[in-house]
C-alpha cells in the first residue's frame, strides 16, 4: 500500500522545535536576552523580568487581538485610540458611581462595539480594512476627547489590583502579567483548537474559497474584530488601573506596536498565516530591546532605529523560511 | 532556407511541476499564412503560443525566428522582434481608457513627455484601420462592452504593426457580428504578410479561415496538414484520440448506475441578469447531468447560484421537494449539496494551507471531540483522503500550493466527499490536470453515482461529458437550448451538441 504518503511521523524533539514556525523568532528573543545578560546581570534578575513583561503587557494584549484580524486578511489602526476611549469610559463610569466590576463589564462593552463597528463598515459597506481603521481611529479618538474635554481623570478603586497589583508580596508577579499569559493561552487556544480558529486561517487563506467550503465569512470577521476591540478595551482598562488616572494620550501609536508584535510574531499581512505565541515573542522581543537599551543607558534614538531594523529582519527572515519550504 | 518562414519551433517540451503540457512539439508559420492550433482544453495550445510569446521559456527544443534561433526572456523580447499575441484573458488596465491601453508600453515621446496628440490620433487612424469607429479613444475600458473589450485586445497587439500575431480564442466573447469585423481583419493581415496562428473551438471559423491546421493532444503532436484535408468528424476524431475513445466505450458498457426516478434537485425559471435566464431542470438520483456550452455560456453562474454564492435573482430550488432559500453556500452544504468550483486556485484552495487543512475545512465540525479540533482526527481522516483518491504528496501537513493540479484537485474532490453530499456539482473538474488523474476522477465520479449520488458536471470537454453524463443540457448565451438523453448520445453527438451550443440547433 504505497499511496504516496508517509504517516505523519514522530520527529525527535530538537527536529520538532526546530519546525514549529516560531522556533526561528525564539531563537532571536533568546540569543538577545544572553547577550544583555552578559551586558549587565541586572537584566537577569526577577524584578527585571517582571518589569519587561508588565511593560510589554497591553501591547500583547491588543496583538492578540490584531494577530486574529491579521490573519483574516484585515487590519486594525484603530487599536490605540479604542483603548485610549476604554481606558476613559472606564474611568468615566467609575467616576459617575458604578460599581467599578460592572465598569469594567461595560468598559468590554465599549471595546467590542467599537470592533464591531469597524467590522460593519468593513463587510457592510465593502470598504477597505486600512482606510477604514485609520479613519475610525479618528473618530473614537474625538470621541474619547469629547468624554474628558482633553482633561485627564482620577481613578481610584478596589479593581485598580488588575494594573498595579501582585501576586507573591510586592516583588511578585504582577496581576496584569498574569492577565496576559491568561488571554494569551486562551488565543492560542481559540486560533488553533476550535473550529472558529480554523475558519479564522480560512478567511485569510482565502476569502472566496472559504464562502464556497460553506463558512460565513462575514460572520468570521465580524467576531475577530469585535474580540479584539474587547481586548483593546481590557488593555485600557488595565492601563487605568495601573496608572490610577485615565487621559488621551494612553494608547496613541499603540497601534504601530501592536501590529509590529503580530508581524514579527510570523504573521502574514496578506493573511492566513500567523500565531499568537509568535505575537508573545514578538512583543518581548521589543520589550527586552526597551528595557536593554535603558539598562545599557544607550540614547532612545538608536532604540527606535533598533526597532526598526528588527522589524525589517523579521519580515525578510520569515521570507526567506517560506521560500525554502 | 525556406524564405517565406517566419516561426519555427522544434521539438519543444514544457514540463511544470507534475505536468508535461507539451512534448516534443514542432510547428512552422509562413508570412501571410493562417496556422489554426485545435485541441482540447489542456492540449498545450495556450502552452505553445505562451512560449513563443516569451511568457515562459521551453524545457527543451529550439525556436527559430525567421531563421535564426531566438531564446525569448520576457514577452517583450518577443514583442521588439515583431510578435504579437492577443490573450484570452483580459489583459487590459480597466481604468485607463482605451488609447492609454493601447500604447501603455510603447507610448510615442519626446523625451520624458508622451505627445498625447500623437496617441490620440494613432489610435483613432488604428480604430479606422480596423472598422472600430464605434469606440471612443478616450473611453474608459471598464465602461466597455465584454466584445469591444476584445477588440480594443486586438488593437492593442495590433499597434506595434507585428510580423507574427497569436489570437488565443479571441472570439469567446465576441458576437456574429464582431466576429464578421475580426475575420475581415485577419484576412486584411494576411494580405499583409502577417503570420498568424489562430486558436478557437469554433470549428466553422477555423475552416473558414485557416490555410493549415495542426491538432494537439495532450500536450503532444498530432498531426498538421492543409485545412483542406480536414472536415469536422477528422478533426474532432484527431482531438479526441482513439484512446479515450476506447475508455469511453469500456465505460459505458458497464454501466449500470443507480440512476432513479427519485428527483433530488429540482430548478425551477431560476434567472439571473447578465449570466442566465429562464432555467429549469430536474436532477434524479444516481444520474449524471452534463452542461455542455461554450465558455462565458453561464453554466458556472447556474452552479454558483445553485450553491447560494451568487444568488439567482428570481426562480426556485427545490432539493428533494423542499424549496429551498439559497443565500449562501452554508445553507447548500447543510441540504447536502456540494461545488467543486471552476479556478480551482482562485476559489477551491487555501494555497499556503496544509493538505490536512484544505481537506478538513468543509467538515471541520466532525473532527471535534468536545468543542475543540482534535487534532489527530484531522489527520486520520486527511491521511484516509490521502489514500482513497490516490492524493501524490509527502505529508498531509505540507502546504497544497506544492502538489500538482491533479493532486490538488483530488484533494478538493476529497473535501466534499468528506462531506457525503447528495449532489455534488463539479465545475470543470479536470482543467489542466494530466491524463492521469483526468481517468481517476473519472471513475471517482462514476463510483458515486452508483452509490445514489447526483452529479451535476460542467465540462468544455465533449467527450468528457459524453463519457460520464446520462443526459447533458445544453447552454448557449445564458439560455438552456436542450438536454439531450442517453439515447440520442449517439456517435454524431458531438456534433449535434457542438450545433446547440454555438446557437445553430
Amino acid at each position: 500500500m504505497d499511496a504516496g504518503v508517509k504517516e505523519t511521523k514522530r520527529m525527535s524533539p530538537l527536529k520538532r522545535a526546530a519546525s514549529v514556525n516560531e522556533f526561528g523568532i525564539l531563537i532571536a528573543l533568546i540569543v538577545l536576552c544572553v547577550v544583555l545578560g552578559l551586558a549587565n546581570p541586572v537584566f537577569f534578575t526577577f524584578g527585571n523580568a517582571m518589569n519587561v513583561l508588565r511593560q510589554i503587557t497591553l501591547v500583547a494584549i491588543m496583538a492578540v487581538g490584531e494577530a486574529f484580524i491579521i490573519i483574516t486578511g484585515g487590519i486594525d489602526l484603530s487599536v490605540g485610540s479604542t483603548m485610549t476611549l476604554s481606558g476613559i469610559m472606564m474611568a468615566f463610569f467609575v467616576a459617575s458611581g458604578v460599581d467599578p466590576t460592572v465598569a469594567l463589564v461595560l468598559t468590554l462593552g465599549v471595546g467590542l462595539l467599537c470592533g464591531l463597528c469597524n467590522s460593519l463598515l468593513i463587510v457592510k459597506l465593502n470598504l477597505n480594512a486600512f482606510i477604514t481603521t485609520l479613519a475610525t481611529m479618528n473618530i473614537i479618538k474625538g470621541f474619547a476627547y469629547l468624554v474628558t474635554g482633553g482633561l485627564p481623570i482620577k481613578f481610584d478603586s478596589y479593581i485598580n489590583f488588575i494594573g498595579n497589583g501582585t501576586i507573591g508580596g510586592a516583588d511578585g508577579v504582577p496581576v496584569s502579567v498574569i492577565i496576559m499569559f491568561a488571554v494569551i493561552i486562551i488565543g492560542h487556544i481559540l486560533l488553533n483548537r476550535t473550529v472558529f480558529g480554523k475558519k479564522v486561517f480560512a478567511v485569510g487563506g482565502n476569502e472566496r474559497s472559504a464562502k464556497l467550503s460553506g463558512i460565513r465569512t462575514e460572520r468570521v470577521k465580524y467576531t475577530v474584530y469585535s474580540i479584539a476591540g474587547a481586548l483593546c478595551a481590557l488593555a485600557g482598562a488595565i492601563c487605568v488601573c495601573n496608572l490610577s488616572i485615565a487621559d488621551n494620550s494612553s494608547g496613541s501609536g499603540m497601534e504601530m506596536d501592536v501590529i509590529a508584535a503580530v508581524v514579527i510574531g510570523g504573521a502574514s499581512l496578506s493573511g492566513g498565516k500567523g500565531s499568537i505565541v509568535g505575537v508573545l515573542i514578538g512583543a518581548a522581543i521589543m520589550g527586552v530591546l526597551k528595557n536593554g537599551f535603558v539598562l545599557l543607558q544607550f540614547s532612545t534614538y538608536w532604540q527606535m532605529i533598533t526597532l526598526g531594523a528588527v522589524i525589517i529582519i523579521a519580515v525578510v527572515l520569515d521570507g526567506l523560511r517560506n521560500r525554502k519550504q | 532556407m525556406d524564405q517565406d518562414m517566419l516561426v519555427e519551433l522544434k521539438n519543444v517540451s514544457k514540463h511544470f511541476p507534475g505536468v508535461k503540457a507539451l512534448q516534443d512539439v514542432s510547428l512552422q508559420v509562413r508570412k501571410g499564412e493562417v496556422h489554426a492550433i485545435l485541441g482540447e482544453n489542456g492540449a498545450g495550445k495556450s502552452t505553445i503560443m505562451n512560449i513563443m510569446f516569451g511568457t515562459y521559456p521551453q524545457t527543451e527544443g529550439q525556436i527559430f525566428w525567421k531563421g535564426k534561433e531566438v531564446r525569448f526572456k520576457t514577452p517583450l523580447d518577443a514583442q521588439n522582434m515583431g510578435i504579437g499575441m492577443v490573450h484570452q484573458e483580459n489583459s487590459l488596465f480597466p481604468f485607463l481608457d482605451v488609447q492609454n491601453n493601447i500604447f501603455m508600453g510603447h507610448y510615442p515621446a519626446s523625451g520624458a513627455m508622451i505627445r498625447r496628440d500623437e496617441v490620440r490620433r494613432k489610435t483613432v487612424e488604428l480604430l479606422e484601420e480596423l472598422h472600430l469607429e464605434h469606440i471612443h479613444p478616450g473611453t474608459t475600458v471598464a465602461d466597455l462592452s465584454m466584445a469591444d473589450k476584445q477588440l480594443i485586445e486586438i488593437a492593442k497587439a495590433l499597434s506595434q504593426h507585428p510580423d507574427f500575431i497569436m489570437f488565443d480564442e479571441p472570439t469567446a466573447a465576441l458576437t456574429n457580428k464582431e466576429t464578421a469585423i475580426l475575420m475581415d481583419i485577419i484576412r486584411d493581415l494576411k494580405q499583409k504578410g502577417v503570420g498568424i496562428v489562430y486558436v478557437s473551438h469554433r470549428l466553422n471559423e477555423i475552416f473558414e479561415l485557416a490555410d493549415r491546421v495542426t491538432i494537439l493532444r495532450d500536450g503532444q503532436h498530432v498531426i498538421t496538414g492543409p485545412v483542406g484535408d480536414f472536415d469536422n468528424d477528422k478533426v474532432v476524431q484527431y482531438m479526441v484520440g482513439r484512446q479515450l475513445d476506447d475508455q469511453m466505450h469500456s465505460l459505458k458498457k458497464n454501466t449500470k448506475r443507480g440512476m432513479e426516478d427519485e428527483t433530488v434537485l429540482e430548478v425551477r425559471k431560476l434567472c439571473k441578469k447578465g449570466a442566465f435566464e429562464d432555467i429549469s431542470f430536474e436532477l434524479k438520483k444516481g444520474e449524471v447531468l452534463g452542461f455542455a456550452g461554450l465558455v462565458g455560456a453561464g453554466r458556472s453562474e447556474i452552479l454558483e447560484a445553485i450553491f447560494g454564492y451568487e444568488p439567482a435573482d428570481s426562480g426556485e430550488i427545490f432539493v428533494e421537494g423542499k424549496k429551498m432559500d439559497m443565500t449562501h453556500p452554508q445553507v447548500a452544504t447543510e441540504a447536502g449539496i456540494g461545488l467543486i468550483p471552476e479556478e480551482r486556485k482562485v476559489k477551491g484552495l487555501f494555497l499556503e494551507l496544509s493538505v490536512r487543512d484544505n481537506i478538513n475545512i468543509a467538515t471541520i465540525r466532525e473532527c471535534r471531540t468536545g468543542t475543540l479540533v482534535n487534532r489527530k482526527k484531522e489527520i486520520e481522516r486527511a491521511e484516509q483522503s490521502v489514500r482513497q483518491l490516490n492524493i501524490k504528496t509527502p505529508t498531509v501537513e505540507k502546504a497544497i500550493i506544492n502538489l500538482s493540479g491533479g493532486n490538488q484537485q483530488k484533494a478538493i474532490l476529497s473535501r466534499w466527499l468528506l462531506a457525503k453530499p447528495k449532489i455534488l456539482m463539479l465545475d470543470e473538474p479536470t482543467h489542466g490536470i494530466d491524463v492521469g488523474a483526468k481517468a481517476e476522477i473519472y471513475s471517482i465520479i462514476d463510483n458515486l453515482t452508483r452509490e445514489g449520488v447526483s452529479v451535476i458536471l460542467v465540462s468544455s470537454e465533449l467527450p468528457e461529458l459524453l463519457l460520464l453524463s446520462d443526459r447533458i443540457a445544453i447552454m448557449y448565451h445564458g439560455k438552456m437550448t436542450g438536454i439531450v438523453g442517453r439515447s440520442e448520445l449517439s456517435d454524431d453527438a458531438q456534433e449535434v451538441i457542438m450545433r446547440y451550443a454555438t446557437g445553430q440547433g
